[in-house]
């Protein structure tokens, strides 16, 4: 979900599917501000701020059109990208060894890691435009102790999908990827978060992100028993695009913007709708506690959340944004069912589970090391 | 003439304090101190989120009483072997052919062998699947034969404990073939003359001459492919496949996503500790005294 060839694949696609994916977002122009004292939180703003606005994102994400009204705004200041994120991993270890940026996009469920080494600031939903026009279950998960510190810009599933002119499951449920008739067909995410919440899922396991030891081996026994059915373990949509092309691989658990890749190419998949819920995961900006752009900074988030960036980031790059009044017109009918858009439940549990902070990820991180060298 | 002859050795001993500060300093910044900081990090000393810090020993009672990290660093020194031996074999003949039968070809030659790695590793990793995947270039040419059914790919080509160590060797042959090459250019020919003088066949001059003055090139050559292949995780992770997983990849895995910085400094350690006891035993064979004599 974030790494290196994620935002490889970001960049890509952007180019070669010229923009196919979703819908728009109709953000209202001039709506007065959002949010109040409990969600915000704002310090004093700076009188002046000179010197450059710096973010640290997704390669891809720097694109103009993402921030179209900033850069109409402050034609003089454009944003710096002094680096890009690799990895939420990465995000945080450059962060915390001296990179000083203003605003950081690492993954929501990270925004925790950050306000841990004490490096953020809460967001001030009063200088954000369309504040109350975004999903409010989307705006919640980004807070800690009800501030506002990740701010989403758009979010995506991790979901099964399949081959359907090649296999038909038994039914809507992650055990197509665990299926004995796909056996050398399959591809497991490599993470251990992602995997083993999913895993868990499929489990029937209550509290995903918050696994037991005992639980958690339960579903390393599980995973070492159907490990021999997977081709291999990779989190890089690209092997994956191109496995589900060349028919090498029939069942994956998949990010969302390679089916909506996919569906572009005209291969028959399916995007399916597991009956445990898939696995939710989304992009939020952070505003880093030493910035002297706090204005500027307030400004260019906006502006990502604005109608068109939204529409850009839609159709170009296969991201859903957060504001809920989405025009499907131009997306191909298959993305619209495949990523449920238009269905408010869509995101919202027993549909859909955020990927959020994992107290264990070391005991979680330990339990895939077993799984994978077993 | 006393004072000048002080006044000497205090020159020469200032000069030799200056040629040494450079890689002194060099290994002090770039290598001791981040070691001293990684096994701060192993301990608790140092951690990546303020307030964690404490001093403990948990993180090595965790290697230890682990199942799974010994046996990972294990299998990784297994792989390390094979690649290492199967790259000598494979290097030998190559610098052999260059060396002593090329002529005045023989650098041109080998800077074709070393050409490729004008190029990124990755690149190079990458390069493989397309020649090993289930539609690529040997898969192809298997279908085209005959000899599988198309969609029939053969099996562990790709994705493979096999293809790791497949492509580890491609990955390596150049840097063995290197101080191999060098051993067999050094070689002083009036000693396969002799041995031939004295009645002995090509084989067993290349047995009891040429083969024992080119050890320590073979040994350093072994060394080059041997070392860098324990810690490896970019071609794992590559090409890898379900069972292709490295102690590498178990070191990127806890400096990554698990964000267990304190296990991944204990892993690291113990694959440095690992590697330094391995070196030493090379050296032993290395006989760097003996190269040296060569090539006096």
């Amino acid at each position: 979900m974030t790494d290196l060839t994620r935002s490889q694949f970001l960049k890509l696609s952007a180019y070669l599917t010229g923009g196919t994916a979703l819908g728009g977002s109709a953000f209202l122009a001039g709506c007065g501000p959002g949010g109040d004292d409990e969600t915000g939180g704002a310090p004093s703003k700076p009188a002046a701020e000179t010197g450059d606005l710096e973010v640290f994102t997704w390669r891809g994400f720097e694109d103009e059109k993402l921030w179209k009204p900033y850069a109409a705004k402050y034609p003089d200041k454009p944003p710096k990208f002094p680096a890009f994120i690799d990895s939420d991993d990465q995000a945080l270890a450059k962060v915390r060894s001296g990179l000083d940026p203003d605003v950081a996009q690492p993954s929501v469920g990270h925004a925790q890691d950050f306000v841990n080494i004490d490096m953020i600031q809460p967001w001030d939903p009063k200088l954000i435009a369309g504040y109350d026009l975004l999903r409010p279950e989307l705006l919640e998960y980004g807070q800690i102790d009800g501030k506002q510190y990740s701010l989403p810009t758009d979010f995506g599933f991790h979901s099964p999908m399949y081959r359907a002119d090649l296999v038909e499951p038994k039914e809507d449920s992650w055990g197509v990827i665990f299926d004995d008739r796909f056996k050398g067909k399959i591809t497991w995410y490599d993470n251990a978060g992602d995997f083993l919440m999913m895993t868990a899922l499929f489990l029937g396991i209550e509290d995903p992100l918050n696994m037991s030891d005992a639980e958690l081996a339960d579903v390393k026994k599980f995973l070492i028993e159907k490990k021999k059915l997977v081709r291999n373990f990779s989190s890089s949509p690209t092997d994956l695009s191109a496995d589900f092309q060349q028919g090498n691989v029939v069942a994956a658990s998949t990010l969302s913007y390679v089916f909506v890749e996919l569906v572009g190419k005209g291969l028959d998949v399916v995007y399916m709708q597991p009956k445990e819920g898939r696995v939710a995961w989304s992009d939020g900006f952070l505003l880093l506690k030493d910035t002297d752009q706090y204005n500027h900074a307030h400004d260019y988030v906006d502006a990502w959340l604005s109608p068109e960036s939204a529409q850009y980031e839609l159709e170009v790059f296969g991201l859903i944004p957060l504001n809920s009044d989405v025009d499907l017109g131009k997306l191909d009918p298959k993305v619209v069912k495949g990523l449920g858009l238009g269905d408010a439940s869509a995101s919202q549990p027993p549909k859909a589970h955020f990927l959020g902070f994992i107290e264990r990820r070391s005991e979680y991180g330990k339990t895939w090391d077993e799984i994978k060298a077993a | 003439m006393g004072r000048d002859q002080g006044r000497l050795a205090r020159r020469r001993a200032a000069g030799t304090a200056g040629l040494l500060a450079v890689p002194v300093s060099w290994l002090t910044v770039l290598f001791l101190a981040p070691v001293a900081m990684v096994a701060l990090y192993s301990v608790g000393v140092l951690t990546l989120f303020p307030g964690d810090e404490g001093l403990s020993l948990d993180g090595w009672r965790g290697f230890f009483e682990s199942s799974l990290y010994p046996s990972l660093l294990w299998k990784s020194v297994r792989i390390a072997l094979v690649v290492a031996v199967a790259c000598v074999i494979v290097a030998y003949p190559i610098a052999y052919a260059l060396a002593m039968l090329a002529g005045r070809r023989k650098y041109i030659l080998l800077l074709l062998i070393i050409v490729p790695f004008w190029t990124s590793f990755l690149l190079r990793v990458l390069a493989w699947k397309v020649i090993l995947g289930e539609n690529g270039v040997v898969n192809s040419f298997v279908f085209w034969l005959g000899l599988r059914e198309d969609g029939n790919p053969i099996p562990q080509l790709i994705y493979s404990q096999t293809t790791v160590v497949l492509v580890l060797i491609y990955v390596w042959v150049p840097f063995v073939v290197l101080p191999i090459f060098v051993s067999l250019v050094s070689l002083d020919r009036g000693l396969l003359e002799a041995a031939a003088d004295l009645g002995a066949s090509r084989r067993q001059a290349f047995l009891r001459v040429t083969l024992p003055l080119t050890l320590p090139g073979v040994m350093a050559g072994f060394a080059f492919a041997f070392i860098p292949t324990i810690g490896e995780f970019v071609t794992p992770a590559l090409v890898g496949g379900p069972d292709g997983f490295m102690y590498g990849n178990a070191i990127a895995n806890q400096f990554g996503p698990s964000f267990d910085w304190k296990t991944g400094s204990v892993l690291s350690l113990m694959l440095f500790a690992a590697v330094a006891v391995l070196a030493l035993a090379f050296s032993r064979f290395l006989q760097l005294r003996n190269v040296a004599m060569d090539e006096g």
